[in-house]
C-alpha cells in the first residue's frame, strides 16, 4: 500500500514532465539491458481489436454546505449535480469514454473527494473516477475543484480548480472535462470553446440565415443577427472578441466584424462585386477574402482594421477561400485554374503557388488545422465527403461518407472537425462533428437547422 | 471472312453465346471480388522470443537425452547441428547453458574435439560405439566413458534445477507472463497508435511481486500523428505490468529465468 502511494506521488510529479518528454523523447530509453549480464525474459503483448471505451465514473460534485448560488443551476448541491452532468455529456459524446453520470452514482462526501475509497469503485469495474467539489463564495462566485483518479491503480492522475462567476459555471465543467480528456487521451483540450454558425429557417427558396453562437456542447445559444440580411461563413477572431462574417444587404455583399464585447457590428468591406469567405490570420491582424471581378475571382488580404487590400492570386480562373497555416506563413486556398476545383498552397505574400490535391474529383473548402499537421477539405466525387490530407498533399483520409458533407472547421485541438451535412431530398442542414479516426460522428443539437459552423479557439 | 462463311447460323449463334457467356462469367467474377473480404483470421497469440530462440537450440539436446553423461563434446552433434559449441564450456554449465551464437558453429566443426571432454561422456541413445571409434579424436579413454558413469543416477533435470532452463521453459514462461499482461493491457486511442510499441522492463521478487517500479526502456513507431499518445502508451504499458502483478503462477524453481522481464506492448486495430 505504501509502495502504491509512493508510486502515485511519483507519477503525479511526472505529469508535467510528461509533456516535456514529448519534445525530448525517451529519456530512459538507453537504460541498461538488465544489469550484470542477467538473463532477461522477453516477450510481446499484442492487444487487439477495437478500442474499448474507458469507463469513467462521474458522481455529483460534493459541497461543504448546500447554499443558494446565483447560477442557473440553483444551490451548490444542485450545481454539483449539474456540473457532473455537463462533464458527463462532454465525455460521452466524443467516443473515447464510457461515462457513468451522477444520476446513477452516489455523491461522495466532501472528505472523499481528495481521498477516495477505491474499493467500491473497483468493484463497480470502473477504470477512472472523476469527481470534485463545489463551494459558494461570499462574493457570489463559485469555486469548483476537479480530481481525476485511476481506480485500477488506486492513484490520483490529475487535479485542478477554478473560481468562476456564477454565469460561467458551465465553463468550469468544460474545463474539468478538458482536464480528464487531455490527461487520458494525450490530446489538447477543446471542450471549453465556442462555435459560431449560421442558423437557417424557412423554406428552401427563401431561407432566413442568421448568425448564431453557442458553447461547444450547444448550450448558451444566442442569435446575433435578426435575419433581415443573410449571414454567411462566420469566423471567430483568435481572441474570441469578434466574429467576421459575410452578409448580403440589399443584394450587395459586405464583410462585417461583429464585436461581441460591445454587441455591435462594424462594416469592414463593401463591394458591388461578389465577395466570399472572409477569414482571419492567426494573429488577428489580417483578413483574407475573395472577390469576383467579371468572373475572375481572386484572393485578397487586407488589414483587419481596414485599409488597402493586396491581391494575392492572379489567375484567370476562380481562386477562393484562403485559410492561413497556424504560423501565418502560408495560405491554403481553392482554385479551378487546372480545370476543376483543387486545393493549392501559397506563401502568405502570394508567392510559390502550388497545387497539392491530386485525388480525382474536385477538392474544395480547405481549412488548415490549428496544429498545422493536416488540411481538412471537402472532396467532391459523386457525393461530398469531409477528408483530411497533410500539407504536402499526401495521406488522404476520408472522415465521413454521406450524401453531402461540406465546409470543415477544426476544433481548437485539431483532433475533431465540424462540418454541415445536407440531407438528401429535404435539404435540411445540420451541424455535425467527427474525430480524426472517422469513427466518432455525432450531430450537434441546434434549435434550428445549422450550416457553416466555425469552431473558435480554446477560450482564454 | 471466308472462314466465317463456313460457319452455319447455329454455329455462329453458339459462338456468340459462348462469347457472351464468357463475358458474363468474367463480369460476375470481377463483380464478386470486392464484396467478399475474407474475415481476418482469428488472432492467435504468438510469442516472438528471439533471444530464447537462440539459446534454446543449445541446451535442448543436453536436457533430454543425456543428463548425467554430459554431451560428447564435439562428437556427432545431434541433427540440428549448429551447436557443437560446448567445447569451450564443459558440461554442467551453470545457469547459462551457452548463449551460443549459432554463427560459431561452422567455425569449429570437428577438430577441436580433442580437448579431452570431461570425464563423463556418452552419446545419447542414437549413437553406437562403432561410430564413435571412427572419429578422429576418439580414444580408448573416451570410449570407456561412452556408456556413462556406472553409478550415475537416472536421467533427470531435477538434480540441478536452476541450471536447466531450456528454451522451451523460457518460452512457456514468457507466454504465461504475456497472458497475464494481456488482460490488463489497453493501448490508447488515436491516429496511428497501432504503430507504437513500448518496451517495459521490470524485476520480480521470488514471490512474484514487483521489485521496484517497471520502467520504459524503449519505444518505437512514433509518428507526428501519434506523438500525443506516446506518453500515454508508455503509461498504459507500465500500468498493465503493475495491475498484472503479482505474478504468482510462475514456478519458483525457474526464478532465475523470470527475475527480470522485458516485454513489448502494442495494440493492433482490426479493420
Amino acid at each position: 500500500m505504501k509502495l502504491t502511494r509512493i508510486l502515485a506521488c511519483l507519477s503525479l510529479a511526472a505529469l508535467p514532465a510528461a509533456l516535456l518528454a514529448q519534445a525530448a523523447p525517451q529519456p530512459e530509453a538507453s537504460a541498461s539491458p538488465a544489469a550484470g549480464g542477467e538473463e532477461v525474459l522477453t516477450g510481446t503483448v499484442s492487444g487487439e481489436g477495437e478500442w474499448q471505451n474507458q469507463s469513467i465514473a462521474i458522481p455529483a460534485f460534493a459541497t461543504n454546505a448546500d447554499v443558494p448560488t446565483q447560477t442557473s443551476a440553483g444551490t451548490t448541491a444542485a450545481l454539483g449535480f449539474s456540473l457532473a452532468s455537463v462533464i458527463y455529456s462532454d465525455l460521452r459524446n466524443n467516443g473515447l469514454f464510457k461515462p457513468t453520470g451522477p444520476a446513477s452514482l452516489p455523491r461522495p462526501a466532501l472528505g472523499q473527494v481528495q481521498a477516495p475509497d477505491y474499493a467500491p469503485w473497483q468493484s463497480r469495474g470502473t477504470d477512472m473516477l472523476l469527481q470534485g467539489y463545489v463551494r459558494g463564495e461570499a462574493d457570489g462566485n463559485v469555486t469548483v475543484g476537479c480530481y481525476l483518479y485511476d481506480v485500477g491503480l488506486g492513484q490520483p492522475l490529475a487535479k485542478a480548480g477554478w473560481t468562476v462567476p456564477p454565469g460561467e459555471w458551465r465553463r468550469a465543467a468544460h474545463k474539468c472535462a478538458d482536464m480528464a480528456y487531455s490527461r487520458l487521451s494525450g490530446e489538447n483540450p477543446f471542450f471549453d470553446s465556442r462555435i459560431a454558425y449560421v442558423a437557417e429557417t424557412g423554406p428552401k427558396n427563401r431561407r432566413m440565415k442568421r448568425l448564431a453562437v453557442m458553447d461547444s456542447d450547444g448550450a448558451n445559444h444566442r442569435y446575433l443577427t435578426t435575419g433581415q440580411t443573410t449571414a454567411l461563413t462566420p469566423r471567430y477572431s483568435p481572441d474570441y472578441k469578434k466574429i467576421l462574417y459575410l452578409s448580403y444587404y440589399n443584394g450587395s455583399p459586405r464583410i462585417y466584424v461583429y464585436d461581441l464585447e460591445r454587441d455591435r457590428q462594424d462594416l469592414l468591406l463593401q463591394s458591388k462585386n461578389p465577395l466570399f469567405a472572409p477569414r482571419w490570420s492567426p494573429d488577428g491582424k489580417w483578413v483574407l477574402y475573395s472577390m469576383a471581378i467579371a468572373g475572375n475571382t481572386d484572393v485578397y488580404k487586407m488589414p483587419a482594421a481596414g485599409g488597402n487590400a493586396v491581391k494575392l492570386t492572379d489567375s484567370p480562373g476562380i481562386d477562393i477561400g484562403g485559410s492561413f497555416s497556424p504560423d501565418g506563413s502560408r495560405i491554403v486556398f481553392e482554385s479551378d485554374r487546372s480545370g476543376s476545383q483543387q486545393v493549392y498552397v501559397m506563401n502568405a505574400d502570394g508567392s510559390g503557388q502550388k497545387r497539392i490535391s491530386f485525388f480525382g474529383g474536385r477538392s474544395a473548402t480547405p481549412e488548415w488545422s490549428p496544429r498545422g499537421d493536416q488540411i481538412a477539405f471537402t472532396h467532391i466525387a459523386g457525393n461530398f465527403r469531409i477528408a483530411i490530407m497533410d500539407p504536402g498533399g499526401g495521406g488522404l483520409r476520408y472522415l465521413t461518407d454521406s450524401w453531402q458533407d461540406e465546409a470543415p472547421t477544426w476544433a481548437p485541438n485539431g483532433r475533431v472537425i465540424q462540418f454541415f451535412r445536407t440531407a438528401r431530398g429535404s435539404g435540411k442542414t445540420g451541424v455535425w462533428q467527427v474525430d480524426l479516426t472517422g469513427k466518432n460522428e455525432r450531430k450537434l443539437d441546434t434549435p434550428v437547422d445549422g450550416s457553416d459552423p466555425a469552431w473558435g479557439p480554446l477560450r482564454p | 471472312m471466308a472462314r466465317s462463311s463456313t460457319l452455319n447460323r447455329d454455329e455462329r449463334l453458339a459462338l456468340a453465346l459462348a462469347v457472351l457467356g464468357h463475358g458474363a462469367l468474367l463480369a460476375v467474377l470481377v463483380w464478386q471480388r470486392p464484396p467478399a473480404p475474407l474475415p481476418p483470421p482469428e488472432r492467435m497469440m504468438v510469442t516472438i522470443s528471439d533471444e530464447v530462440g537462440l539459446t534454446s537450440a543449445a541446451p535442448e539436446p543436453m536436457a533430454q537425452p543425456a543428463p548425467d553423461t554430459g554431451p560428447v563434446v564435439g562428437k556427432e552433434p545431434p541433427p540440428p547441428a549448429p551447436e557443437p559449441v560446448p567445447v569451450a564450456k564443459p558440461v554442467p554449465a551453470p545457469p547459462r547453458p551457452a548463449p551460443a551464437p549459432v554463427a560459431k558453429a561452422p567455425a569449429k566443426p570437428a577438430p577441436p574435439v580433442k580437448p579431452v571432454s570431461t570425464p563423463k561422456a556418452a552419446p545419447a541413445p542414437p549413437k553406437t560405439p562403432p561410430k564413435t571409434v571412427t572419429r578422429p579424436g576418439s580414444s580408448a579413454f573416451d570410449d570407456a566413458f561412452n556408456k556413462g558413469i556406472p553409478g550415475a543416477k537416472s536421467p533427470g533435470k531435477a538434480q540441478t534445477p536452476p541450471a536447466q532452463i531450456t528454451g522451451a521453459v523460457r518460452s512457456s514462461l514468457a507466454s504465461e507472463v504475456a497472458r497475464q499482461l494481456k488482460r490488463k493491457w489497453q493501448g490508447p486511442n488515436g491516429l496511428d497508435v497501432e504503430k507504437l510499441a513500448t518496451t517495459v522492463e521490470w524485476s520480480l521478487n521470488p514471490d512474484g511481486t514487483l521489485a521496484g517500479q517497471p520502467r520504459v526502456v524503449s519505444q518505437t513507431g512514433i509518428t507526428d500523428d501519434n506523438r500525443p499518445q506516446v506518453k500515454r502508451h508508455q503509461e498504459q504499458a507500465v500500468k498493465a505490468v503493475r495491475l498484472a502483478a503479482p505474478f504468482t503462477t510462475l514456478p519458483p524453481q525457474y526464478y532465475s529465468a523470470w527475475k527480470t522481464l522485458r516485454f513489448t506492448f502494442d495494440w493492433k486495430i482490426n479493420q
